[in-house]
């Protein structure tokens, strides 16, 4: 596959209309642009929303300045044209999961007493580092079926933030959520895959 | 004082480094009595940690190849005398 020096030369490729650079921006963009569109229309229609997002982002490449990274850019237009799409059908933005955010923590409450205490502490993790857990081939699919389980919001809040490193800035304008919010949500999101971890812990020694 | 249950909301602040200068010391001063919160904290960095080294996720060949056709036809419409 094609490597690109800079972003530059990317974007160059594809408004001269490169097959191989819109291949490579496919590849590595698309599973983002999905996410942000279910998040904001739902599942039903958020493919439709992407085939919009593409044909804006190849009538406005040449107009692109660079002020953000290409994939911020991209994404913004998915969220604009699924935000326009909701504005037409005259829907509210409805975030699946932005009705729920009081409920602060994702934590089961008998894992605490009345006093606010572990009634269940936290146990050892027997592979505790990441780059253990990461090679455990088990625990990376439950983490990744952890986070298919996730809340479209959060899905997109652990796959732009944790991933692929956006600013979280940038995942509010996108997502058209508050910093507190999204850091809520993040939270949330952490924990949840905290828990589908935990649970996993010590498994083998049980079963011996 | 803060409680465990307050520690595990502040979780992620601590671990982001979002915590204000009096914040900081009473979580300080609860993970330095308490070993369980210090536990849950640790694996909690770990686990955004795994996170943060995990690949995102990528369309199969086929869904590739498909949205690229699609993306080709639309530039093709838009302007017959681009394609390669
Ligand atoms: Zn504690």
């Amino acid at each position: 596959m094609t490597n690109y020096p800079n972003e530059q030369a990317l974007i160059k490729q594809l408004i001269s209309g490169d097959e191989q650079a819109y291949r490579h921006v496919v590849k590595n963009y698309q599973s983002s642009m999905l996410y942000v569109a279910r998040s904001i229309v739902g599942t039903s229609i958020a493919d439709e929303i992407v085939q919009d997002a593409w044909l804006s982002v190849i009538k406005a490449l040449p107009k692109f300045e660079g002020r953000s990274s290409l994939k911020t850019w991209i994404l913004r237009i998915v969220s604009n044209s699924a935000k326009s799409r909701l504005r037409k059908e005259s829907r509210q933005f409805a975030a699946g999961d932005a009705a729920d955010l009081e409920i602060l923590s994702s934590l089961p409450s008998e894992k605490f007493n009345d006093n606010g205490s572990w009634a269940t502490p936290p146990k050892h993790w027997d592979i505790a580092s990441p780059d253990a857990l990461i090679a455990s081939e088990e625990l990376n699919n439950i983490v990744r079926r952890a986070i298919d389980k996730l809340p479209s919001l959060q899905q997109s809040i652990v796959t732009l933030r944790e991933m692929e490193g956006l600013k979280m800035e940038d995942i509010c304008k996108i997502l058209e959520i508050s910093e507190s919010n999204s850091r809520v949500l993040l939270h949330r999101a952490r924990t949840k895959i905290w828990q589908a971890i935990d649970k996993h812990q010590g498994k083998e020694n049980v079963e011996l | 004082m803060l409680s465990c249950k307050d520690i595990s909301h502040l979780t992620s602040e601590i671990i982001d480094n979002e915590l204000s200068f009096s914040m900081r010391i009473k979580v300080k001063f609860h993970l330095f009595m308490c070993h369980s919160c210090r536990n849950f904290v640790k694996q909690m960095r770990a686990t955004a940690d795994t996170l943060k080294q995990l690949k995102p996720k990528q369309p199969n060949e086929d869904e590739i190849n498909q949205q690229v056709e699609k993306i080709m036809g639309v530039i093709k419409e838009l302007d017959p005398t681009k394609h390669k």
